[in-house]
């Protein structure tokens, strides 16, 4: 198991060098001058001369190509993501509250979608074709085709607007809100983004889980468990999820990794200062150094999710690690 | 199976359908205007001792100790103005730091030496014809740390922004560039700032240097505001001599560097109405400042706390209506008004803004050099569309670089009107214009064009003698409804004078790369010569960074216009002696009329803004095109509806 581990991590090594000389060089062509973006363009020109020299200087524009990259490189790895034009700090400093949002929306999110999907997907599979199954194949079916912007206003609409229930957006303040009461804002305004992101993403796990429980449920061993006896409940934890963990476990994995993912299009509606949030207003206002840093880490999550997931097949399934 | 589909389906339908109904709908129809608003009477004791209520309802709405305010768009957090030009963080800006300045800015737009700071100001002009203004200071005048704001503060701040120290630490700043010897001390070479001495503890000097005058806004020359010295570096003296002042520091830089690093995001020692308590999340929250001076008219904030949040664009007026905001400043979607318009709880107050939409042109690149071009194409859209389909009509037509809100336009309107031409869609006029044009021939340059064989499908079109086609590669921000007019008024019209109009819809600094800096790019990479966007005219109005040839080839003169009669119109304009508007006027005219002649851009609209409140917020009437938002703040109480 140990060598399977190795194998795996050295392989990812080049796939992440790959991926930080493709995103440093995309920087690079992007059309647009990141000095430029710093200064405002009041100044006249004398200024902007001076001005243009020094921030080029401070930002490492003055540099070689390979000295900007390695330096990069070297920033990157000791946790200096940058310096965005768009909102003329470190990036780290930009993304520090965002990501923390994003995780604690997702956190809600996470915990909602394994609690409910699991034992539905579950459920549905051993009572195929009932009523309860077919409620929630028409309910997935539903969520998982609607916009999750759709999802997101219509609730707005109904708990916001009309009813007055929740605020339409935004963030709890701590200025004006502390102890419980604090909390309690935080809970008013995560209950519709989570909401709206939990539905969509019930939606596909249910569906998942039910199909892979379904293909164990089908298969002969189950058949020779039954005829052994064995009680239902012993025949479906023990036989048949176990042997459908692995589509789960994907589920699971990927899920747990999505927690710093954030949700552009929720976040923008619901003004959740999230990572998505940020990430889309980086791309709108080419933050070439704050859209190439946060890929960078979004890359490399992705990158640990898959060797995670690839270590959980190794565990789950011995045939895996045997190949 | 299928009752069960069938019935959740319909419940779902029934949810989405009832989502979707407006919220206004609870509203009286009517297409009379709203009524006017009752002026209410002042509160009997400051809102700001009140608790906050949080029962029911709205907690924002009943609570009548903070204003929640949309500033429009997301915030940077930078609350110094030097080290970024977000606007947004200007709501914020405005009420840390104020007008505490010499010289004030009116709602009118006018500029007034400001009493609630200064005391008392001399001028003296000598030989050379240099300025000297000395200012000295009103007793009293404190920091929100309670510490005294003294004449070092201001010298602080003129020598710390012109410092090359600062332009260092990454801020942009032109603060003080009238002044004598600035360029010498922003460059390094000179050690003092000529034009800026300390007296004493109350007193201050700044001298205009002889090249810049006369300039008609003189005033704002020497508006200059306090920079905390105790704050920013503690370890600073100013130094000051007759050859000027400088600050010795030694951890100047460090001191600096700090500024930029950390303070500019959470300045704890400020002057204005305001103080800063937090900015998290795009929520910025500012309390008020009780060491605070006073507007120029003495005046002194209302409102216990100011919440300044990001609110998405496409529902900050449902959250005006739910009374989750209290202020939505500078509405401009027809949409937004109408619905707030339409709630029994709101109140609007609308006035058309200090600015404009235009078109502009590249005057240096393209078929757009040719003024017959820039004209006909002026005659191949209806601004009166444009209004109407942008702005649902709340705005109204300009013919020149000016907005309904200048004090010359509200003095001299009629006569400006009747100089300019009121050009509007005309095909014929712009074949005319075409036709004086290197654009006259068919496919062939040879065979002159012949308009009545133009087509709306624009497979007949103007050809130079070289065969070059008319065509005019225009870039837009996607993000505008403006945009899209654009491209369907010369989609449809351009084709019949012959013009290939193509648009390209981009990112907002697409369009700005290639409007300030295709003039730095060569032929080949150089493709947009026509470019729409949104003007502000500043109250001090000089057209000179804009328009004049000594700025060709830098960003300032963007339209890279050159024009020797303009040039010497606008030299004119600004050299007129203060106070003499008559001759301000007089220039102003002739200056709009040949740059109408010329027509480098297309002046589109001068749109409708709205400020809009929630029922419980009083005195919005005393906002103005040019209002001072730290003096506006001022004017705004809470109280139960």
């Amino acid at each position: 198991m140990t060598r399977y581990i190795i194998k795996r991590i050295l392989i990812l090594i080049p796939v992440l060098i790959c991926i930080t000389i493709m995103l440093f060089a995309i920087t690079k062509i992007m059309p647009g001058d990141p000095v430029r973006a710093m200064l405002p363009t009041t100044l006249k020109s004398e200024q902007y001369e001076l001005a243009y020299k020094a921030m080029s200087e401070k930002m490492g524009m003055n540099k070689s190509l390979p000295e900007q990259y390695f330096r990069w490189l070297g920033n990157m790895l000791t946790g200096e993501l940058g310096f965005s034009t768009m909102y003329k700090r470190p990036v780290a400093d930009v993304i520090a509250e965002p990501i923390t949002n994003t995780v604690i929306l997702n956190i809600g999110v996470i915990i909602i979608q394994l609690l409910i999907s699991i034992p539905v997907g579950i459920y549905c599979a051993v009572k195929r074709r009932g009523w309860f199954d077919n409620f929630w194949q028409v309910f997935s079916l539903v969520t998982w085709s609607m916009p999750s912007f759709f999802l997101g206003l219509c609730l707005i609409f109904v708990f916001a607007v009309h009813l007055r229930w929740l605020p339409l957006g935004g963030m709890p303040n701590s200025a004006l809100f502390s102890g419980w009461a604090y909390v309690g804002q935080w809970l008013r305004y995560l209950i519709l983004p989570t909401i709206t992101l939990s539905l969509i993403s019930i939606a596909s796990s249910i569906r998942i889980i039910r199909n892979a429980m379904i293909d164990a449920l089908n298969q002969d061993y189950i058949r020779t468990a039954r005829a052994k006896g064995l009680r239902e409940k012993v025949v479906i934890y023990s036989h048949a999820f176990r042997n459908a963990l692995i589509p789960v476990s994907t589920v699971v994995v990927g899920t747990v990794f999505s927690l710093f993912a954030g949700s552009t299009i929720t976040e923008t509606i619901f003004a959740w200062n999230g990572i998505g949030k940020v990430l889309i207003s980086a791309v709108t206002g080419r933050d070439v150094m704050m859209i190439c840093s946060m890929n960078t880490f979004f890359s490399l999550i992705s990158v640990l999710a898959v060797l995670v997931s690839d270590i959980v097949y190794g565990l789950i399934d011995p045939r895996v690690r045997l190949s | 199976m299928k009752k069960l589909t069938a019935l959740l389906l319909a419940v779902l339908m029934v949810f989405v359908f009832s989502a979707c109904q407006p919220a206004a709908s609870t509203a009286p129809e009517t297409e009379e205007p709203a009524p006017a608003e009752e002026q209410p009477a002042a509160p009997e004791e400051p809102a700001g001792e009140e608790e906050p209520e949080t029962s029911g309802g709205s907690v924002r709405a009943e609570d009548l100790t903070t204003l929640y305010v949309s500033p429009g768009a997301q915030m940077n957090g930078d609350f110094i103005s030097d080290f970024g030009s977000n606007a947004y963080d200007g709501y914020v800006r405005d009420l840390l730091w104020g007008d505490v300045a010499t010289v004030a800015q009116t709602p009118a737009g006018e500029y007034v030496i400001n009493e609630t700071v200064v005391a008392d100001y001399t001028t003296e002009t000598d030989d050379a014809g240099n300025k000297t203004y000395t200012f000295t200071l009103n007793d009293g005048l404190l920091w929100s740390d309670g510490e005294p704001i003294t004449a070092q503060d201001f010298v602080f701040e003129a020598l710390m922004s012109a410092s090359p120290e600062y332009v260092t630490a990454g801020a942009s700043s032109t603060a003080g560039d009238y002044l004598l010897g600035y360029s010498a001390y922003h460059d390094g070479s000179a050690e003092t700032f000529e034009g800026v001495k300390l007296i004493d503890d109350k007193t201050f000097s700044l001298t205009i240097a002889a090249e810049q005058l006369p300039y008609f806004y003189e005033y704002v020359m020497v508006r200059h505001g306090p920079y905390p010295m105790h704050y920013y570096c503690p370890a600073a003296t100013i130094e000051s001599t007759d050859a000027g002042a400088k600050i010795v520091d030694d951890d100047l830089e460090a001191e600096l560097q700090n500024v930029a690093q950390t303070i500019r995001f959470a300045p704890e020692v400020t002057p204005g109405p305001y103080k800063f308590v937090s900015f998290e999340n795009q929520i910025a929250t500012v309390t008020i400042n009780e060491n605070f001076c006073g507007t120029y008219e003495g005046k002194q904030p209302q409102i216990q706390n100011v919440v300044c949040q990001y609110t998405p664009g496409e529902t900050e007026h449902q959250a005006l209506i739910a009374g989750d905001l209290d202020l939505l400043p500078n509405a401009a979607e027809a949409y937004k008004v109408d619905a707030i318009k339409a709630s029994e709880n709101c109140k609007t107050l609308g006035y058309l803004r200090a600015g404009f939409g235009i078109i502009n042109f590249s005057c240096d690149w393209g078929p757009t050099t040719d003024p017959n071009v820039r004209w006909a194409l002026a005659y191949l859209i209806d601004r009166n569309e444009v209004i109407n389909y942008a702005f649902g009509g709340y705005g109204g037509i300009v013919n020149g670089p000016y907005a309904y809100a200048q004090w010359m336009y509200e003095e001299a309107g009629d006569e400006l009107d009747e100089l300019l031409v009121p050009f509007n869609l005309n095909v014929d006029k712009a074949n005319e214009y075409l036709d004086q044009s290197e654009w006259k021939y068919e496919s062939d340059g040879v065979t002159p064009f012949d308009a009545t064989k133009a087509t709306a499908d624009g497979t007949y079109l103007r050809y130079n003698a070289e065969g070059e086609p008319l065509t005019i590669h225009h870039v837009g921000s996607a993000d505008t409804v403006v945009t899209d007019v654009i491209e369907i008024q010369y989609v449809a019209n351009a084709p019949l004078a012959g013009v290939d109009y193509q648009v390209t819809k981009g990112d907002f600094d697409m369009l700005l790369d290639n409007y300030y800096y295709g003039y730095e790019m060569s032929d080949e990479d150089r493709y947009y010569c026509s470019f729409n966007m949104g003007w502000n005219i500043e109250p001090a109005y000089d057209p000179y960074y804009s328009y004049h040839s000594d700025w060709l080839n830098t960003s300032n003169n963007a339209l890279q216009i050159s024009d020797p009669e303009l040039d010497e119109l606008m030299i004119k304009l600004r050299q007129t002696e203060p106070g003499d508007n008559d001759a301000f006027i007089d220039t102003w005219l002739q200056f709009e009329k040949r740059f109408q002649e010329l027509m480098p851009c297309i002046p589109l609209y001068c749109n409708e803004y709205t400020t809009c409140a929630y029922e419980t917020v009083f005195g919005i009437e005393a906002i103005t095109p040019y209002a001072n938002w730290s003096n506006v703040i001022c004017d705004l109480y809470k109280a139960a509806a």
